[in-house]
């Protein structure tokens, strides 16, 4: 693989591999460092395929591996390293962020909006202003456990709403 | 497990939306990083291919160069043991005996010489009494009285001979090298002392109680009957953690030599030793054209002047007084002395520049790099296909790492080059310098130039 070769393949999957890696539990740090070793890794070897939908796959193949690595060696306990987990992780990306992401922020953005208050708050508190869920807890008067559930649900339910929006486009 | 999924997606999608933006620059630190990668890559690639070469080079040196040269480039036993020259007398001596092990030479008053295995000469000093003893390519004789002087011809590289010469009061072991052994006889039996003096390379002194000293050319030991060459040694006690750091080292270093059977293996791969001697030739074909244009003797001659100059200063500095010294030293170290350092500079750099200049002299000199980056690829190749070969290098790593030095005592292999045989090497700076050999010894090589900050390395083939 040349350089311009590369050039092009970070334009093109730079921002999707940096969202799985998010996806799969990496930290914004370790998601920098595990993207740069992606493509290092993509531009020592050869891209299988000329679909970008597949060298897609490919590096996220790449990536998963080499985050893998990462969180071994830094001895961290991520979720997923069993190889079913790690399938149904690459199936859920494949069926839900594969295509039309910029569809999904504004569905987002849509079900955002439908938050009653109190969850819409706790969302800006942890995602906006990135405060610890100890300190919400503090804030809100709620245990750390009551926020986590909170917050989950709040994911859950946002999922649902994507879904039915991206539903209703279709 | 599954559903956790939808609430990971949405929690990326969330960190995404309102988690501020991600800090920019990553696509320029991964090109960076690529071009650094890739210089890497060409370096080692280059490098090990010329280790290649070198070491091809060198091997074709020794076969065509060493004094037992065997046919078949593998030694052939029968051919050997023909080969292996009886012993032969020469001189005012008798023999008691058939001319073999055993056999006892007292020597008369006038000069004789012994000659065992074709590699040792023993020349007796008058009135000596020698037992001939010892084996094939271990030649030794018993002195029985008086002295011997002995010539040893070191053996060729991979071969493995001795000499020595025993007395009643122990045993002088040549080491390539001539002395002479006197036997000083007293009339106490007890105090008979063996003089050795060593007049060229080393000889090993062994006591009749296995204590032992080497005795380097000018040196001269005595070895009395009664008494050790030197004053045994107890070993302290070692700790345990000494004894976990050999136990390591031992382990190591029968890896490293594992790995170096199949290096050696790999080496002898036909196509590779046909590359191999390709490149060589094809680096040879362009010295020679590069030795022979007439620029390139005029810059080597002007360089020559220079250094010629440069060799009187010092001569006259050798010579001079205190105060004549100092004047010198301000000559040389003034306008003049800078003056011929840029010139210098400047008739090297011309040099390098010359092959580059001219059309025949570049496509024989990136012919060379062709022909050595395509042994390289070879051999990466087949050391890919060696599975074992990755298996004990990682075995290896992993001893390093385990070992309580860290690895580092007993040297990682990283100066092999990528897993490549032991090179010459020279070190300079952010250069490096790989040395071609041929038939006269070092003649040129390749210089690679790292490039600062992730830029292209330079290679430069160059004659030294």
């Amino acid at each position: 693989m040349n350089e311009e070769t590369l050039t092009a393949l970070v334009d093109t999957h730079e921002s999707g591999i940096y969202r799985y890696l998010v996806y799969l539990g990496a930290g914004h740090a370790a998601a920098e460092d595990v993207l740069q070793d992606t493509f290092l890794a993509a531009y020592q070897n050869r891209s299988p395929e000329n679909d970008p939908a597949k060298v897609g796959a490919w590096l996220r193949g790449i990536a998963r591996n080499i985050f893998r690595k990462h969180c071994r060696k830094r001895k961290m306990s991520p979720i997923l390293f069993d190889d079913a987990a790690l399938a149904a992780a690459e199936s859920y990306w494949r069926e839900t962020a594969e295509t039309g992401f910029d569809q999904i922020m504004l569905a987002l953005d849509s079900c955002l909006k439908k938050l009653p208050d109190k969850q819409r708050e706790l969302i800006i508190m942890r995602y906006d202003k990135s405060i610890s869920r100890r300190s919400m807890a503090e804030l809100t008067g709620m245990t750390p456990d009551g926020i986590k559930s909170a917050l989950r649900r709040i994911r859950e339910g946002l999922a649902d709403c994507i879904r039915r929006e991206r539903e209703a486009e279709k | 497990m599954k559903s956790e999924w939808p609430d990971r997606f949405v929690n990326m999608l969330l960190q995404e939306k309102l988690g501020g933006d991600r800090p920019g620059g990553c696509k320029e630190k991964i090109l960076l990083r690529a071009r650094a990668a890739q210089m890497r890559r060409r370096i080692v690639r280059i490098a090990s291919g010329l280790a290649v070469a070198a070491a091809v080079a060198l091997g074709v040196f020794v076969w065509r160069f060493a004094p037992e040269k065997i046919s078949g480039g593998r030694p052939d036993s029968e051919k050997v043991a023909a080969a292996y020259p009886p012993a032969r007398i020469k001189g005012q001596c008798s023999v008691e005996g058939e001319l073999d092990r055993g056999a006892r030479i007292v020597a008369d008053k006038g000069e004789a010489t012994l000659s065992l295995g074709g590699y040792a000469e023993v020349d007796f000093a008058p009135e000596s009494v020698c037992l001939i003893e010892g084996a094939k390519n271990n030649e030794q004789v018993y002195l029985e009285r008086g002295g011997v002087h002995c010539r040893v011809i070191p053996a060729a590289a991979g071969m493995n001979r001795s000499f020595s010469v025993r007395t009643e009061c122990g045993t002088a072991q040549a080491l390539g090298t001539e002395f002479s052994v006197l036997l000083d006889e007293t009339e106490d039996a007890n105090m008979k002392k063996m003089l050795v003096k060593v007049v060229a390379g080393v000889v090993l002194v062994t006591g009749i109680y296995g204590e032992s000293k080497s005795l380097l050319a000018g040196e001269q030991d005595a070895v009395k009957k009664t008494v050790a060459v030197t004053e045994a040694k107890k070993e302290p006690e070692k700790s345990r953690e000494q004894l976990v750091r050999e136990a390591y080292q031992l382990q190591i270093r029968m890896l490293r030599l594992r790995l170096e059977d199949i290096e050696e293996d790999i080496m002898e791969n036909e196509e590779l030793v046909k590359k191999s001697d390709n490149a060589s030739t094809v680096y040879i074909a362009y010295r020679e054209a590069l030795e022979a244009d007439p620029e390139y003797i005029e810059l080597n001659k002007q360089i020559e002047e220079i250094n010629n100059d440069r060799q009187k200063q010092m001569d006259a500095m050798r010579k001079a007084t205190p105060e004549e010294r100092k004047e010198l030293m301000a000559a040389m170290h003034g306008e003049g002395m800078r003056e011929a350092g840029k010139k210098q500079a400047e008739l090297n750099n011309a040099l390098r520049k010359l092959p580059l200049e001219k059309p025949e002299l570049k496509k024989l000199k990136d012919a060379a790099e062709e022909a050595v980056l395509a042994v390289n690829a070879l051999y990466e190749k087949l050391l890919d296909a060696d599975k074992q070969y990755r298996q004990l290098e990682k075995d290896m790593e992993s001893l390093q790492e385990e070992s309580i030095l860290g690895g580092r005592a007993f040297g990682k292999r990283g100066n092999r080059m990528n897993n490549m045989p032991p090179i010459q090497f020279g070190n300079g700076g952010n250069h490096r310098k790989m040395i071609f050999m041929d038939g006269n010894g070092a003649q040129g090589g390749v210089v690679i130039q790292e490039g600062k900050d992730g830029a292209e390395a330079k290679v430069d083939v160059q004659t030294f």
